[in-house]
């Protein structure tokens, strides 16, 4: 019965680190797809004068609206609030931050906090230029003061970044709970 | 009396709790698959569009049997029911820029145990997308 047992709690281990990475997965799809719709809200005056520049709030208006569509999360605020079917449970909170015309060659780095009411970002520092599009670096540092670096991403054009922070609660309460930070990057669409 | 139904008990909860663990791991694996293989094929038809609805199914089949073959996945290509369809689209025929659409990938509950009847509800996953091709580039 012992034996069980351990293995039991072995399972559950196993699962809820499973279940973790699923949900990683599909946050990430879900950010991926709804920034790639609200990066379709290109200022259309700017564009006859040759200037490609994105709309911020009709942006984040798409963002919300594909969050919806796909996740079942909706906009409270600075959180997505998941309903009954979607995949994680726990309001995931993010802040957003757009890469001009002028800046998306150069090498950016971001880093965010979270604090009580939410994501800021505390500092963006420029970097050197590069001819192909820059390096976006961020720098996430949660409430208990942890510093999690992410894998850096490339732009390709003016683009709008995405940070979104995963707090899961444990399949068991004896378990640790998962944070996780996820960043998302899309060109403009013109 | 008392020693008979306690050994009936756990032999019960022996058996039912493995194959209960086994079978939601299977859901819950069939689940990622689908939502990993929908968010590939969203993407497809997002940079690849179409000159019609027949020629987009036609290259999302083809797209999805490629992906099905590629990776190691558990999904089977036959129990696979796909629809696609347009919500908003610029044109009636050419499916491009800023056009929006909806997949929909449904497939049965992957059973391997009667024992828990009312979990067999097939898997259904809904995304919508934004088509990024421009009307020249078909």
């Amino acid at each position: 019965m012992t034996m069980l047992l351990f293995f039991l709690l072995i399972g559950l281990f196993v699962t809820d680190s499973d279940l973790a990475v699923q949900k990683k997965a599909e946050m990430k799809a879900l950010l991926e797809l709804a920034n790639h719709h609200a990066t379709f809200a290109v200022d259309q005056e700017l564009k006859t004068e040759g200037i490609i520049e994105l709309t911020e709030a009709e942006a984040m208006a798409k963002f919300d609206q594909r969050m919806l569509d796909n996740g079942g999360y909706e906009r409270v605020e600075d959180a997505y609030v998941p309903s009954a079917n979607s995949v994680t449970s726990a309001p995931v909170s993010f802040v957003h931050y757009y890469v001009g015309f002028q800046d998306w060659r150069k090498d950016l780095h971001l880093f965010v906090r979270q604090r009580q009411e939410g994501l800021a970002i505390e500092k963006a520092e420029d970097g050197p230029e590069r001819t192909a599009g820059g390096e976006l670096r961020v720098t996430f540092t949660t409430a208990s003061g942890e510093e999690l670096q992410l894998a850096p991403k490339k732009m390709v054009g003016p683009s709008l970044v995405v940070v979104a922070f995963l707090e899961e609660p444990p399949l068991v309460p004896f378990l640790p709970g998962h944070a996780i930070p996820i960043v998302s990057v899309e060109e403009v669409k013109w | 009396m008392g020693q008979l139904i306690t050994t009936i008990l756990s032999v019960i909860v022996l058996l039912f709790v493995p194959v209960g663990i086994v079978q939601l791991h299977i859901v819950a694996q069939m689940r990622a698959e689908l939502h990993e293989l929908s968010f590939a094929t969203v993407k497809f038809i997002s940079n690849h569009g179409g000159r019609s609805e027949a020629e987009v199914l036609e290259s999302t089949r083809a797209f999805i049997e490629m992906e099905l073959a590629s990776k190691r996945y558990e999904l089977k290509e036959d129990e696979l029911k796909l629809a696609v369809s347009r919500t908003k689209a610029a044109d009636e025929q050419l499916w491009s820029h800023e056009d929006e659409f909806t997949l929909r990938m449904e497939m049965p509950f992957p059973r391997m145990t009667e024992l828990f009847p009312e979990w067999d509800k097939p898997i259904v996953i809904v995304r919508t997308g934004t088509i990024n091709v421009m009307d020249y580039d078909l």
